[in-house]
């Protein structure tokens, strides 16, 4: 120590006062320096603590293991890392015990591997604590050498990572959840898939209840283990939901807001009911966390996804909250889509029955208004007068236009109804050309021009095949006004008839030939100009031509004209075979 | 000249149908009840039934399969018509229609089926 020493020839140099004046200052340095000293110390200390304050923090336990004695050392810090007070937990060649059952061979290898050829450890694992709660550890740990090169020690840091890995499985679980909720338009079935999923890395149970006829309904529930699945539906039973709860589901579907309990006390347990034998099941099942997210639909609240945790003793945090939120809102959105779709379905099943009623109910006054005018055209006839005679003519021709659309409708009613039928049976495929052909011809000023013959027999209906030709010849004529010809095409390989009508029109645009085969749709041409018609005849012609598991194309080319063709099988048997009702 | 007995459950086909085979010279009773088909007599037996497939309440069908079980309307010509002839054409013939035609018709078609199943009725 720096104090100095009483001088002793005080009486030579200095007076008595003097020599008291000396010692005050040599006393005021020692204090000083003492203070010093002091400070020095405090600080050393202070530092330790500072140090196990930030292993505190960030969750890092240090250990050594010393590889020659089997010896451990470790910080207070790893002991909380597994879930232990400082100075209860003893850490020896066993250490692996207190890694989770599925992880323990794994982890113990590693360790193994790194003592034994002084490589770096490093590996991500599960712990079991006392209380039996599962969590994440990450370690990493440093080989060090005796003189002779041999691994002597590991010095090494555990790191909790229990959040980091609760935030990829939340995140993990959303994306298959998102998948499922995608995968299919019912929703009963898909909410129970999501809350199988949710089961065991996202909650220990997870039940869906959804207002079905204003009753809270259990749509869902998953838990690992079936037996427990029945003590869910028990409770439920023994306790229905009551609307008026201050908490829970019911308040959940009052506010539309999340209903969040971090821990279930026992107070809680206690104020939610007084019956002995629900008590006694709730202790049983033995809740320690609690979420429940809000299911929407427009914009109400209709149901809500239950996640709780049990004996894993996994405490539920905000980001778990966020994780329901979504999931929840993600199932409205399945839901909204599920029941938009039904709606859509039902509209279109609504618009169909009319089409099929309206154009049954509009046939019965077209006969009557069509034998009308054919007496009144006789009647004018015997008469002589030729002008009221051409008139009812050409009344007659718009009956006749008439009667086809009505037809058409019908048609389509059918084919969407899946009611189309077919009279079958073997006739020439020449022969029908020709006939169409010939009543065609008779209503237009092209030249209709037939190339080709086939000389086979073709099994199907006769009168629905005709109407496919005509609608081509018809649309051939429509489409093409200024031109003077359409050719119709026969060919046959050993297995197929083709027949073809190619017209010098207007053709169709690449965009259009993707849909002229949908109903309703109907071409432009380059001036948006559309023509007559209801936009069925093509969508009807290929239904009927897939339904004689036959084949249509078209080419076209635009200004210069289109060809339709189809395409029919020759082999009867497997054809008539085929022939499905549909 | 026949004598046609026309049942349809509509009164504008019925009016029509009965417009068009009286202008043709033909003596027609109509009616939208197929029930008085049962009444038929010798005297009032027509030479030609004309008989909708689809009555109200009734099938054409069944109407015709019960005329052929008595004597007096077994042989008797009856075409029946319908507004679904896919349907019903094979069935009503099969059963016991003598022709069948389907609706909207062209009158002439009608009008030759009287004159085939009826050859001697023209005027």
């Amino acid at each position: 120590m720096p104090i100095k020493k009483v001088s002793k020839n005080t009486e030579k140099d200095a007076s008595s006062e003097e020599i008291i004046g000396k010692l005050r200052r040599e006393l005021d340095e020692a204090r000083e320096l003492l203070a010093r000293e002091r400070q020095r110390i405090d600080s050393f200390l202070s530092s330790e603590e500072r140090l196990h304050t930030a292993q505190q923090t960030a969750s890092i336990g240090t250990f050594e293991w010393n590889l020659k004695t089997g010896k451990f050392v470790w910080t207070p810090e790893l002991e909380i890392l597994y879930g232990h007070k400082p100075g209860t937990m003893k850490l020896d060649e066993t250490w692996s015990k207190f890694v989770h059952e599925h992880d323990r061979d794994r982890v113990s290898k590693l360790a193994q591997h790194a003592a034994e050829t002084g490589e770096d450890f490093h590996s991500e694992f599960r712990i079991r604590w006392p209380d039996n709660s599962i969590h994440h550890l990450s370690a990493r740990a440093q080989i060090f050498r005796d003189t002779q090169g041999k691994p002597e020690r590991m010095v090494g840091i555990n790191t909790d990572i229990t959040d980091r890995k609760q935030v990829e499985r939340n995140l993990l679980f959303l994306a298959e959840a998102s998948k499922t909720l995608s995968s299919s338009l019912d929703y009963q079935t898909t909410l129970n898939t999501v809350a199988q999923l949710a089961v065991p890395d996202i909650a220990d149970w997870c039940a869906v209840d959804m207002l079905v006829n204003d009753q809270i309904t259990l749509v869902a529930v998953a838990h690992k283990d079936p037996e427990k699945v029945s003590w869910a539906r028990e409770l439920r039973h023994k306790q229905p939901p009551n609307r008026d709860a201050p908490g829970g589901l019911p308040q959940v579907l009052r506010t539309g807001k999340s209903e969040f309990y971090p821990e279930i006390t026992e107070e809680l347990i206690q104020a939610s009911t007084k019956d002995p034998k629900i008590l006694k099941l709730i202790h049983k099942i033995g809740f320690r966390s609690l979420i429940i997210a809000p299911i929407f639909r427009g914009g109400k609240p209709i149901g809500g996804i239950t996640f709780v945790t049990t004996e894993t003793n996994r405490l539920y945090n905000q980001s778990d909250l966020a994780m329901a939120e979504e999931l929840a809102s993600r199932a409205s959105l399945a839901i909204e889509n599920a029941q938009l779709y039904l709606e859509s379905q039902n509209a279109i099943g609504i618009r169909d029955d009319f089409i099929s009623v309206a154009s049954h109910e509009l046939k019965t006054p077209v006969t009557s208004v069509k034998i009308f005018t054919q007496v009144l055209q006789k009647h004018f006839e015997q008469l002589g007068d030729h002008t009221a005679s051409t008139y009812l003519n050409k009344m007659d021709k718009q009956i006749n236009r008439l009667t086809e659309l009505i037809y058409n409708l019908l048609d389509i009613s059918k084919i969407q109804a899946g009611r189309i039928e077919f009279n079958e049976k073997l006739f020439d495929i020449d022969t029908l050309v020709r006939e169409t052909v010939e009543v065609m011809q008779a209503t237009t000023k092209h030249k209709l021009i037939i190339e080709g013959e086939t000389h086979q027999q073709v099994f199907g209906d006769e009168d629905r095949l005709g109407q496919v030709l005509s609608n081509l010849i018809s649309n051939a004529l429509k489409y093409s006004p200024k031109a003077k010809k359409v050719i119709i095409t026969l060919s046959s390989t050993e297995k197929e008839v083709t027949v073809s009508v190619r017209d010098y029109g207007i053709g169709i645009s690449p965009q259009h030939l993707e849909k002229i085969f949908e109903r309703f749709y109907r071409v432009f041409d380059n001036t948006d100009k559309t023509f007559p018609g209801l936009g069925i005849g093509l969508y009807i012609s290929s239904e009927i031509v897939r339904r004689h598991h036959g084949t249509f194309h078209v080419e076209s080319h635009q200004g210069k004209g289109s060809t339709f063709s189809f395409t029919l099988p020759l082999n009867s048997t497997e054809k008539s075979k085929g022939m499905e009702r549909l | 000249m026949s004598r046609i007995f026309v049942v349809d459950d509509d009164a504008g086909i019925l009016d029509a149908v009965t417009a068009l085979l009286e202008s043709e010279g033909h003596v027609v009773t109509s009616s939208a009840d197929p029930s008085l088909l049962q009444d038929l007599t010798s005297a009032t037996l027509p030479d030609i039934l004309l008989l909708d497939v689809l009555l109200s309440g009734v099938d054409g069908r069944d109407v015709c399969a019960q005329l052929r079980k008595k004597a007096l309307t077994k042989d008797l010509p009856i075409i029946m018509f319908s507004a679904h002839p896919q349907v019903q054409k094979e069935d009503a013939t099969r059963q016991c229609a003598t022709r069948f035609l389907a609706k909207p018709f062209d009158i002439t078609k009608l009008l030759d089926l009287v004159a085939e199943l009826h050859p001697a009725g023209p005027l």
